[in-house]
Order: C-alpha cells, then sequence, then structure tokens
C-alpha cells in the first residue's frame, strides 16, 4: 500500500464515519475532502497575521509538536530589504514575533532569527520591524553584513559540502542552520523577477552568505537554490501572505505592487507549499524552474491533490 | 600680584581634548556625529558662499564674533588639525619669532582664492585644516587600522589615497617639530583669515613694557612664533590664544587684557608685491587649468550638479565618504583628472547608493552637494545603466539570474523575454544610476551591468503606477 492509497483509505474511512463530526462550519466544505491525522498544508485565508497563525499552529498539531522543550530554534524570516511591512518586501513582524512566542512556549531553550539580507542589513533589520518584534518576543536577533564584515562572516559561517549536489557542491552558510535543532522556515510571498517566485526555497537563499549569492546567480540560480534547500530541509514552514507583492518583486517599487491578501500557509513540505504560492500569485508552475529541480531530486512533491490541504476561511 | 594664567590654559586644553575626541570619534566610529563639522570655519565660509546655508552662516558669523573678542581661540579648540598639532608637539623645541610668516600666508591665501573664484579649488584639498582632518583620521589612521586588520571599517580608499593622507600627516609632525604652528600662519586659510580678524580683537596677549625685561621665557615657549622678546611685542595676528606663555613671565609683564589696544604692523609694500605676484600666478594657472579636460562618465556625488559646479565646490574631505553607509563614495586618483584627486566619486563595483539614503548630502560641510530632500534624490540621475549581453550569463548562457533587476529600487530594469530566459531591459526614462545593478551583478571581474556618469545630473520622471491585478485568490482558495 503506498501513501497514496493510504491516504484515500483513510480519507475515505474518514468520510464515511464523521463528516458531520469533524467538518466544522468554517471549513470551505467542498474541497476538503481527505482526513489522516494532522494535514500536510493548512491554508488559513481572512484574518490577521497573528491570530491566523495561531488557527494554524493548532490546525498543524500545535507548537509542541515540533519544538520539544529544551531546543533551540532558527526561526528563518525574509528580512532581505529596506522596505517597511506595508510593502511586502520582508516577513510580516507581527507573524515572526507570534511564532518565537509559540516556540518559547513549547519550551524552546533560545529562539534565534537572522537573515542574509540585500540591503545593508543594519537598515533592513529596522525598517522591516522585526528586529524589534523579535526582541520583544524573546528571541536572539542574529544580525551582520557577511560581504563586508569579515569578523561577521567567519565567526557565523562555514563552508560545507552539499551532499548529492551537481552544481553547488559547496556553499557557505550559516553556523545556526546547523546547529539548531528545530528549523522553521517563514517566507513571504513575492513574485520575483529573477527566480519567478518567492517562498519558501527562495527564502533558505537568505541561509547562504552573500558572497555565495553571487555564485548562485552565475552558476544556474534555478538548480543551486534547489540544490542549497536539499542541504537541511525546514522542519516547518510557515508562508505569510498578508501582504502579497504582486509584480516588480522581490523588492517592489510603490504600493500598487502589493496587495492585502491576507493569507497564510503551513506545512512541513516546502515544495508543495512553493506550488500553492504560484497559484496563489497566478504564477504558472512550468515557468519556476527551482521548482521543477526540486521536485526531480525528490525534495516533495507539487501534486497539491494528492496531499491532505486543509483550507479554513476565518470569516465564514 | 600675580595672576594664576594657567588656569586658562587648562580650560583650553580641555575644551579642545572634548573637542578633537568627538571629532577623531565622529569620522572613525559614528558617521551620525559628522554633523558637528557645521563648526568648521572655512568649509561654513564655503556653504555661506555656495548655498547661503543658514546653519554655516551662524556658525560662520558666531566663530567670527569670537574671534573679534577673543583673537583666534577657534584655532586652538575648535580647529582638530589645530588640536592634532598640539597633540604631537610631544618634547616641544624652544621657539623663535617668525618674523616672516606675512610673506607667505598672503601670497598662499590670494593663489588658492583667485583660483577658487576661477572655479578650481582643489588647491584647498591640501590646505584646508578640516578636510585634511579627516583625510588623515580616514584614508590615514582608519584605513591602516583596517588593512592590519584591527577590526575597523574600510571607505575603500585606493591606496595612494592613504599615502597621501599619510604623506600630510607626517608633514605636518615634520612642520610642528620644526617651528611649531607655522602650517597655521603660512599655508593654512582660516588661519589668515581669523589672523586678519584677531588684529581687531579685543582681549590679546599683550607685554607691559614697562616691566618686560625682553628675557625671552615667553618666546621660547610660544608654539605660534609669534612673540618678539627683544621688540616687547606680541604679534596678536598669529597668535592661536594657546595661553602656553601667560604663566611663563616672572615679571608679570604678560598678560590677556582689553585695554590699551597696541600698535599692529601692517603689512609692508613687500608683501603687497608678493601676495599679488602671487594672484596673478593664480589667474594664470586658472586659465591653463580651464583647458585641461573634463572626466567621462565617472560618477559624481548625488547632488554634485556638473563637473564644473562640483570642482568649483568640493573640497574633497571626504566627510561624505567617511559617513557613507553604501561604501560606495571613494576617494577619486585620477578619475576626475587633475582637477580631482581626492574628491570623491562612486565606485559601484564596491556598493550602490542607497535608495533610502542622503546621508552625504546632509553631511558635505561646504555645500557642494545641492541640498535635495530624500524625494528628489530619489528620483536625481547620476548615471545611467548600460547592459553588456556579451558579458552576462542569461544572454549567454541561458541561465535565470535577474539580480540586477531584482535591486533595482526605481523599477528601471525589467526581465524582458529572450530565448528561453529573460535579460535585462534598462529603461532610461527612469534609470537614476544608483548603481544597485552594477553592485550585485555576479559576473567578475568586468560587470554586465555598469553604470556611465552623465555630465550634468537632473531628475528623471516619476515610475507611472500601474493598474494592480486581480488575483483568483481574492475570491476563494487557488489550490
Amino acid at each position: 500500500m503506498d501513501r497514496r492509497d493510504f491516504l484515500k483509505k483513510t480519507a475515505a474511512l474518514a468520510a464515511l464515519g464523521a463528516v458531520s463530526k469533524f467538518a466544522a462550519p468554517l471549513e470551505a466544505a467542498p474541497k476538503a475532502v481527505k482526513k489522516s491525522g494532522n494535514p500536510d498544508i493548512v491554508v488559513v485565508r481572512n484574518g490577521e497575521p497573528v491570530e491566523m497563525f495561531e488557527r494554524l499552529i493548532k490546525e498543524l498539531g500545535g507548537m509542541e509538536k515540533f519544538v520539544k522543550p529544551g531546543q533551540t530554534v532558527l526561526v528563518k524570516p525574509n528580512i532581505a530589504w529596506n522596505q517597511p511591512p506595508e510593502m511586502a518586501a520582508n516577513t510580516n513582524p507581527e507573524l515572526v514575533a507570534a511564532i518565537i512566542t509559540h516556540c518559547k512556549k513549547a519550551g524552546a531553550s533560545k529562539v534565534y532569527v537572522f537573515d542574509t539580507t540585500c540591503n545593508f542589513w543594519g537598515d533592513t533589520y529596522k525598517t522591516s520591524g522585526i528586529a524589534e518584534a523579535a526582541k520583544k518576543a524573546g528571541a536572539i536577533v542574529v544580525g551582520g553584513d557577511s560581504a563586508t564584515d569579515k569578523k561577521y562572516l567567519e565567526e557565523n559561517y562555514k563552508e560545507v559540502t552539499v551532499p548529492g549536489a551537481k552544481v553547488l557542491k559547496k556553499m557557505v552558510n550559516h553556523n545556526l542552520v546547523r546547529e539548531c535543532d528545530v528549523f522553521i522556515n517563514v517566507p513571504i510571498l513575492k513574485v520575483h523577477g529573477g527566480a519567478k517566485l518567492t517562498c519558501c526555497m527562495k527564502n533558505l537563499m537568505g541561509t547562504v552568505s552573500k558572497e555565495y549569492h553571487r555564485y548562485f546567480h552565475r552558476h544556474g540560480l534555478n538548480q543551486c537554490i534547489a540544490e542549497c534547500c536539499s542541504f537541511r530541509k525546514p522542519d516547518l514552514n510557515i508562508v505569510d501572505a498578508y501582504r502579497v507583492m504582486i509584480k516588480r518583486g522581490p523588492r517592489g517599487i510603490d504600493n500598487s505592487d502589493v496587495k492585502l491578501l491576507r493569507y497564510q500557509m503551513g506545512g512541513t513540505d516546502m515544495v508543495a507549499l512553493d506550488t500553492a504560492g504560484a497559484a496563489t500569485l497566478n504564477v504558472p508552475l512550468r515557468s519556476i524552474g527551482h521548482i521543477a529541480v526540486a521536485k526531480s531530486i525528490g525534495l516533495g512533491t507539487t501534486d497539491l491533490k494528492s496531499l491532505n490541504i486543509k483550507r479554513i476561511d476565518l470569516k465564514k | 600680584m600675580k595672576k594664576n594664567w594657567n588656569i586658562l590654559r587648562l580650560i583650553r586644553i580641555v575644551l579642545a581634548a572634548l573637542f578633537f575626541i568627538a571629532a577623531w570619534g565622529a569620522v572613525w566610529f559614528y558617521p551620525k556625529f559628522t554633523d558637528l563639522f557645521i563648526t568648521q570655519a572655512g568649509s561654513g565660509f564655503l556653504a555661506v558662499l555656495s548655498q547661503a546655508s543658514l546653519g554655516a552662516g551662524i556658525a560662520v558669523l558666531s566663530i567670527l564674533v569670537v574671534t573679534l573678542l577673543l583673537g583666534r581661540i577657534y584655532c586652538s579648540i575648535l580647529c582638530p588639525l589645530g588640536i592634532m598639532q598640539d597633540a604631537v608637539s610631544f618634547f616641544p623645541r624652544k621657539q623663535k619669532y617668525n618674523s616672516w610668516t606675512r610673506k607667505v600666508k598672503y601670497p598662499v591665501f590670494l593663489f588658492s582664492i583667485v583660483l577658487a573664484i576661477m572655479g578650481f579649488i582643489f588647491p584647498l584639498t591640501f590646505l584646508m585644516p578640516s578636510a585634511n582632518f579627516v583625510q588623515i583620521v580616514n584614508y590615514g589612521f582608519r584605513e591602516a587600522a583596517y588593512r592590519a586588520n584591527l577590526g575597523a571599517e574600510t571607505s575603500n580608499p585606493a591606496l595612494i589615497s592613504m599615502l597621501t593622507a599619510w604623506g600630510m600627516f607626517l608633514i605636518l609632525v615634520v612642520l610642528v617639530r620644526w617651528k611649531g604652528r607655522i602650517y597655521c600662519n603660512t599655508l593654512c586659510p582660516v588661519g589668515t583669515i581669523l589672523g586678519f580678524a584677531a588684529r581687531f580683537s579685543l582681549f590679546k596677549v599683550r607685554i607691559d613694557e614697562r616691566k618686560c625685561i625682553s628675557c625671552g621665557a615667553c618666546e621660547r615657549a610660544c608654539k605660534a612664533g609669534c612673540i618678539d622678546a627683544k621688540g616687547k611685542k606680541v604679534n596678536n595676528e598669529d597668535c592661536v590664544m594657546c595661553m602656553n606663555c601667560l604663566s611663563q613671565c616672572k615679571f608679570d609683564a604678560l598678560k590677556l587684557t582689553g585695554r590699551k589696544p597696541a600698535e599692529q604692523e601692517h603689512p609692508g609694500r613687500r608683501e603687497f608685491l608678493i601676495s599679488g605676484a602671487a594672484a596673478a600666478g593664480g589667474l594664470a594657472t586658472g586659465f591653463l587649468l580651464g583647458k585641461t579636460a573634463k572626466p567621462e562618465g565617472t560618477v559624481m556625488p548625488p547632488g554634485a550638479g556638473n563637473f564644473d559646479r562640483f570642482t568649483s565646490r568640493c573640497i574633497g574631505c571626504g566627510l561624505c565618504i567617511s559617513t557613507c553607509r553604501g561604501n560606495v563614495l571613494t576617494p577619486a586618483v585620477t578619475q576626475y583628472g587633475v582637477r580631482g584627486f581626492m574628491l570623491p566619486y562612486m565606485d559601484f563595483n564596491k556598493g550602490e547608493c542607497k535608495f533610502k539614503c542622503r546621508k552625504c548630502i546632509d553631511v558635505c560641510p561646504c555645500g557642494a552637494l545641492l541640498p535635495l530632500s530624500i524625494e528628489e534624490k530619489q528620483r536625481w540621475r547620476l548615471g545611467i545603466a548600460q547592459y553588456h549581453p556579451d558579458l552576462c550569463v542569461a544572454y549567454l548562457n541561458g541561465e535565470d539570474c535577474g539580480a540586477c533587476a531584482e535591486h533595482c529600487p526605481v523599477g528601471a530594469l525589467t526581465m524582458e523575454p529572450y530565448k528561453d530566459t529573460a535579460i535585462p531591459k534598462v529603461n532610461e526614462k527612469l534609470c537614476i544610476g544608483c548603481g544597485a545593478c552594477q553592485q550585485i551583478c555576479p559576473i567578475r571581474p568586468k560587470r554586465a551591468i555598469t553604470i556611465k556618469g552623465v555630465s550634468q545630473q537632473f531628475p528623471v520622471e516619476k515610475p507611472r503606477e500601474e493598474a494592480a491585478v486581480k488575483l483568483e485568490a481574492e475570491e476563494d482558495f487557488p489550490f
């Protein structure tokens, strides 16, 4: 019995016994077919970032399922650009704070937050509101410029080999990615000039030193992104789609590039979440090279129909 | 009764030390503090002349008033280069009266001022004390500390700029060892102007001829070489009010007093002649310089306007460079030709001009950069991006890259479909030449997209707001 069969059968069983019992009135009933323990992907819409996250993590089985007492956690949001939260270039600071709070509640000993930024890190950490929100929530904010600050680079990054990689055989990535017990990826959903879409996988490029970004761009961005993601898969991905950037991404020029969509997605399969993200932003899946590569090297599935997706509309 | 003059000297030393530490710290560690260079008289004069800057006007006026009251006290407590000279004068030598300073200072001053008026301000790059101070600290000490891996940051000056700064410092040390504050009384334009004002100041160091026995104790202690013990007079024009001499007099003949205006010597005929010749020399040099070629394609800092405007106002102090957050401003070596050695230019291989930053405009102490607001600066064209497909990975190898378009803050770069991938296209109406694209381009050693400076900077169009796209997800779950 393969996974798909298993899912189908359990779903059928569940449907038989307990449609009325389990199907909460909030769910978009027609699409919710399968039920087997916790869903693979949870999508919440029409709420504020924090309330959507509370619901989402509850559906995924609670933060306790991912973070055990005493563990160290790395939360990796997108803090790349010197843009305010309204521009949707960086992850929503309230969401980052809520995740940290839940990690702490679950008993995490230390929660770290960092990103390798595109603009000057001192600006982006501040303008994005993430540094302040994360500190308030009790996280350790790690920041620095790996391109010009040699000391920061030496102390925080190390060259590693990427097992099984064809192009990105070696890369320099942040120590926290290797040292933390739990790795939580918190991207924001945006369109992207080069990679076409930035979601879970593109966000992980921010674990690599700035100088090494150049290697990605020179030697095949899509291949490198996928291989970079194979190094350590996040234990949990939370996609912030509260505000999304629908054009001129990933930086954004003015307000017309941003849409208040009020979505949030979560799950463990980053390829599936990226596929869902592409559908959300109307980006054709075949145009996104790194998703195809990731699928081919077995990082996850693009077949959303095979997954147990829980859809929750907080307004209904 | 003998007055205790030492207290005045002590106050002077404490104030000077405080200001010196603040100025050094501002250049080295804390760019936000560089605003304190508004206290600098020389660059302040220039800011008033070039932009009628109110802040600089108030500062310059206050300095003049203080000088008319107390003499060149500015040179001892507010001039960082003056304080630096005092700081390096350990084990000072016995000094002697310099009677000849006027024969040098007026010609030097007139030569550089005539050139400045003709639009060639560059001699002041090497004569203006605040500029020399910033250059020595920033390109000299800080850069050396950076290169020696001592944890200092760098403004990426070329090796030759660092050596020039060290050269300035060593010359200064030699001059101090030779004749104390001789730089201030011969080469420094601020010293010359304030010295002229100090002739009319109310309080002066004076010698009581009835009490003085010409023992020479004060003359030996005077680092400015302005006391003539034999002639029992003080050349107050050269006196920097360090008060070192006052406590030396055992006969109470030396005083800081407002009474009895002493006779001042006026410049003699010979001084007029030399000065006139220097002015004429300046005029001739100016005509020759006018024939030198203007640089092409070198990107000037925002607000520089055009090359003529820029080189007639910027003294190359490099405060903008030490403040530059993008680490993109760098002192020029040959980029501007002979007229622009040490002037700041934008090196986009080192960084980008941060879109939301106008620190260089804020900090410029001499008004060389137009006072653009942040909104104006964000539309201000410094140069224009030029795409070189023969170097680009997208064009050559068909790789998705798009790093340049990704970083463009004005949407002037768009990725246009090309074969299986996309290549950047420059919208010449929108590009401001901030260099974000050149800075991030992964191609080495030559980048596939570079910025060419414009000869005249000007504001470009605002990008049109495009209509927002409707998403299926707004209606219902899209998957």
